[in-house]
């Protein structure tokens, strides 16, 4: 068949393995993806290259999950009562910088950068409504184990190495 | 989020402290684990986590939408990140978050696991968080928050306030980028 020869050929395997990194993440484009599909299908190379950058990732969320320090409850109430306090609005008192400048200084760096709104502190651009709408995807996050899946992914990775 | 939890942000909101150690308690770990990953320095990492936490309480009578409530304090913190990256010195330190500061130890220690897997498990757990330090911020930032924060990617490109194709593009650059550093654990 030409259509498969065609898509079993050095080029075009060049050209999916560039969409490949995107590929679980929705990227790079519905007709890409659906070439790309077709490609994978039939070619044991590609695929193979696709579970390598899954097995990446796969590694890093299997990470064990970082624990904050005790005590800082304790310290954040401290900076809270500082905070009560003092009516002018300020930063902890680890902080040298009062609050109003560091924003000051934040603003006029990311408009300098030409960063969006969402960077500036304290009050995150943040689109509400989306928000809301991935709220349940949000909550539906994969649990935070720590170490959870370690053992079976180091015997993944040690036992099914690509060849 | 939790049903329960919007109820824990409306009541935090109207100045109930105990709600508010609620939201703390509930997210103070993977929020930690977030800036720990972007900053690296453990203390720091504590630094900057209280100080979104203090940004979150000014700022919570003003979230208009408490269901929101998870993306917006990560909003925060993303922004503290930022705010420290742009500039570092202001955050009087006591610590310097220099290149090499022992950060790829391995983090948290698995309760008895057999003594030859322990050092493959280590170092295998050693060559995934260097790996992960050794992406650019934004692609550490978008791995950080999809593979270990479970965020989706719309949720993401919300909270950073840029297209859902960045983020995306961001993610396949960073997972190109850690195939090919722990290609040798992969591929032996
Ligand atoms: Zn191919």
């Amino acid at each position: 068949m030409p259509g498969a020869r065609q898509d079993s050929s050095p080029g075009v395997c060049a050209r999916v393995r560039e969409w490949l990194p995107e590929y679980d993440y929705g990227g790079p484009g519905w007709w890409r993806r659906r070439q790309a599909a077709r490609h994978l299908a039939q070619c044991p190379g590609c695929a193979r290259e696709l579970t390598a950058l899954r097995r990446a990732t796969a590694l890093v969320e299997a990470l064990p999950r970082e624990v904050a320090p005790e005590g800082l409850w304790d310290r954040l109430e401290g900076a809270l009562a500082l905070e009560r306090a003092r009516p002018a609005r300020s930063h902890s008192p680890r902080r040298r910088m009062p609050a109003l400048a560091a924003a000051a200084t934040a603003a006029v760096l990311a408009a300098g950068l030409g960063l969006r709104a969402a960077w500036q502190p304290e009050e995150p651009a943040v689109a509400v409504e989306s928000y809301v709408q991935s709220h349940l995807a949000l909550s539906r996050s994969r649990p935070l184990s720590p170490g959870a899946g370690y053992d079976a992914m180091v015997l993944l990775t040690a036992g099914t190495s690509a060849r | 989020m939790p049903e329960s939890e919007e109820a824990t942000v409306r009541l935090a909101q109207r100045g109930d402290r105990e709600a508010f150690r609620e939201l703390f308690e509930r997210h103070r770990d993977p929020v930690y684990g977030y800036v720990r990953q972007m900053v690296r320095d453990e203390d720091l990492a504590a630094d900057l986590t209280q100080d979104v936490f203090l940004r979150a309480y000014r700022s919570l009578p003003r979230l208009k939408a408490p269901g929101a409530f998870r993306g917006w304090l990560y909003a925060i913190a993303a922004n503290r990140v930022r705010d420290h990256w742009r500039s570092p010195r202001l955050d009087a330190l006591s610590l310097d978050a220099s290149a090499d500061d022992g950060s790829g130890d391995v983090m948290v220690a698995d309760p008895a696991p057999g003594p030859e897997r322990v050092a493959v498990r280590e170092g295998l757990r050693e060559a995934v968080a260097a790996a992960v330090e050794k992406l650019a911020p934004e692609r550490r930032e978008v791995v950080v928050l999809h593979h270990l924060q479970g965020m989706d990617v719309r949720a993401i490109a919300g909270m950073l306030g840029v297209a859902e194709g960045t983020v995306k593009s961001r993610l396949g650059r960073a997972r190109a980028d850690m195939r090919r550093h722990l290609m040798g654990w992969m591929e032996e």
